[in-house]
C-alpha cells in the first residue's frame, strides 16, 4: 500500500522538475499514418501477388460483402484501439466501436447469405491456411505502427485496447489478403479471408490486452510517482 | 452547442492555459492548475460514491494519473473532458477496489471492521456518500427516493439540482453530452415524483 502523504507534498512533487512534454498527435494524424502504413502494405503486395479490387466486385454480392465488411472493421477497430487510449475520446470510441458491430453484422449476413446459397462446398485447408498466413503478415505493418501509437497513449482500457487493435490490425491484412487472392470459391474467402484471420485476430488480442494489463499495472498510480515516459529531454 | 459553451467558459480557458504552459514545462502554471483542480475533483470522487476516508487517495491517483497522461491532451482540444474521463477511470478502479474490499470483510464477518477508514466506522460500511450529500441538505423522503434511483439519474439530479451546476458543466463532469445528462435528471426527476407520490399515497 502506498505511503499516505498530504495532497499539498504530492503536487509540490509533480510540478517540481516538472519535464516539458510533447503531445501525442492528433487521432486524425494518428489514423492518417496507420492509412499511410496500410497503402504502404498494399504496394509491396501489389509489387508481390498484385492486388485485384475490380476483380473483387465482379466476383458478386459474397466477396463485395466481405471486403466492404474488412475495410470498415479494419477502421473503426483500429480507430478504436487509438481513441482508447486517449481520455476524453469517448465520442470518438463509440462511434468507432458502432463501425465495428456494423462491419461484424456485414460479415456474418455474408456468411448466413452463404448458407443458403452455396452447398457441398469443397474444404481446401491448404489453400485457406496459406491465405490465413498471407493475411497475418500484411497485418504486421499496421498492427506495429498502431501497437506503437497505443504504448504511447494512457496505459488503461487494456481489453479493449489490445482487442481492437488487433482485431483492426487482422482486418486491414485480410482486406489485402481478399484484394491479392484470385480464387472463387466463396467459401474459401469466408474462411481464408475473414474467419480464419479475425480469429488469430482475437488469439493475439487477448495476448496484448495481458501485455497492455502489465503495463497498466506498472504504471498503476500505487506505484507512486513516475516521469511521464514522453518527457522531453531538458537541454 | 456543447463546443460553443466550452469556448465561453473562462474556467475553461483557463485551465486549458495552465495546462498548455505545463506542457512546455513551466511548473509554476502546473501548481497552479494542480491546486485549483483539488476541490472539483474531491466532490466528484465523493459524488461518485468513494467512501470519505479513501477521497484523498483518489484524488491523489488522479493527479498521479494526470501527471503521467499529461501528453495525452491536446492544446487545440477542450481541457475538461479530457480531465473528467481521467477522473472518471480512477474513480471506477477506486470504487471497484472498495466494492471488493466490502464483499471480502462481509464474507469473513465483522472481525475486519478496523480495517475500515474512519469514515467508515462513524458511518457504517455501507453508507453512500451521495446518501450522505443528501443527509446533510435534503429531506427524509426525498433522500430516500433519491437512493432508490440509478446511479447515473442520482448523478445527474445531484449535479443539476442540488450542486446547481449548468447543463454544460454538469454534464463534463459527468462524461456525457449535455443532452444526454437533461435526458437522465428529466427521467431523475420523474422517478422522484413518482416515488415521492406512491409514499405519500402509502401513509
Amino acid at each position: 500500500m502506498r505511503d499516505r502523504r498530504s495532497t499539498a507534498d504530492l503536487v509540490a512533487e509533480l510540478t517540481g522538475g516538472l519535464a516539458p512534454v510533447r503531445p501525442l498527435p492528433a487521432l486524425r494524424w494518428q489514423v492518417v499514418s496507420l492509412a499511410v502504413a496500410w497503402c504502404l502494405t498494399g504496394l509491396v503486395v501489389a509489387a508481390w501477388q498484385g492486388l485485384h479490387p475490380a476483380a473483387v466486385l465482379d466476383r458478386g454480392v459474397s466477396s463485395t460483402g466481405i471486403a466492404i465488411g474488412l475495410a470498415l472493421l479494419a477502421g473503426s477497430a483500429l480507430a478504436a484501439a487509438l481513441a482508447t487510449r486517449i481520455p476524453g475520446r469517448e465520442r470518438a470510441l463509440l462511434m468507432a466501436a458502432g463501425g465495428g458491430v456494423l462491419s461484424l453484422g456485414l460479415l456474418l449476413a455474408v456468411w448466413i447469405g452463404m448458407i443458403g446459397t452455396t452447398v457441398g462446398a469443397i474444404f481446401h485447408a491448404a489453400e485457406d491456411l496459406r491465405c490465413v498466413g498471407h493475411a497475418s503478415l500484411f497485418s504486421a505493418p499496421s498492427g506495429l505502427v498502431a501497437g506503437f501509437l497505443a504504448a504511447r497513449g494512457v496505459a488503461w482500457r487494456p481489453v479493449t485496447s489490445g482487442l481492437t487493435l488487433a482485431l483492426g490490425a487482422a482486418a486491414a491484412g485480410a482486406l489485402l489478403t481478399h484484394l491479392s487472392c484470385q480464387s472463387e470459391d466463396a467459401w474459401h474467402w469466408l474462411f481464408g479471408h475473414a474467419i480464419g484471420p479475425l480469429a488469430i485476430g482475437v488469439l493475439v488480442g487477448a495476448l496484448l490486452a495481458w501485455w497492455f494489463e502489465r503495463s497498466r499495472l506498472a504504471a498503476s498510480p500505487s506505484t507512486g510517482v513516475q516521469e511521464n515516459p514522453n518527457a522531453l529531454e531538458l537541454e | 452547442m456543447a463546443g460553443e459553451d466550452r469556448q465561453r467558459d473562462p474556467l475553461e480557458v483557463q485551465r486549458a492555459g495552465w495546462m498548455a504552459a505545463a506542457q512546455r514545462g513551466d511548473a509554476a502554471a502546473y501548481e497552479t492548475l494542480l491546486s485549483s483542480l483539488l476541490a472539483p475533483l474531491r466532490g466528484f470522487v465523493f459524488r461518485r460514491g468513494v467512501d470519505d476516508g479513501n477521497v484523498e487517495d483518489v484524488v491523489q491517483e488522479i493527479l498521479l494519473l494526470l501527471h503521467r497522461a499529461r501528453h495525452t491532451w491536446r492544446p487545440e482540444r477542450p481541457f475538461e473532458p479530457w480531465l473528467w474521463a481521467i477522473a472518471r477511470n480512477a474513480t471506477t478502479d477506486a470504487l471497484r477496489r472498495q466494492a471488493r474490499q466490502r464483499r471480502r470483510m462481509r464474507d469473513r464477518g465483522t472481525d475486519e471492521m478496523d480495517l475500515l477508514p474512519d469514515g467508515d466506522l462513524e458511518r457504517g460500511p455501507v453508507a453512500n456518500p451521495e446518501e450522505r450529500i443528501a443527509d446533510r441538505e435534503l429531506p427524509a423522503e426525498l433522500r430516500e427516493a433519491l437512493a432508490g434511483l440509478p446511479d447515473a439519474q442520482r448523478e445527474a439530479v445531484l449535479l443539476l439540482y442540488v450542486e446547481q451546476l449548468s447543463v454544460a458543466e454538469a454534464a463534463r463532469r459527468a462524461g456525457v453530452s449535455p443532452n444526454a445528462l437533461k435526458v437522465r435528471a428529466h427521467r431523475g426527476s420523474r422517478a422522484l415524483r413518482a416515488a415521492l407520490i406512491s409514499e405519500e399515497d402509502s401513509r
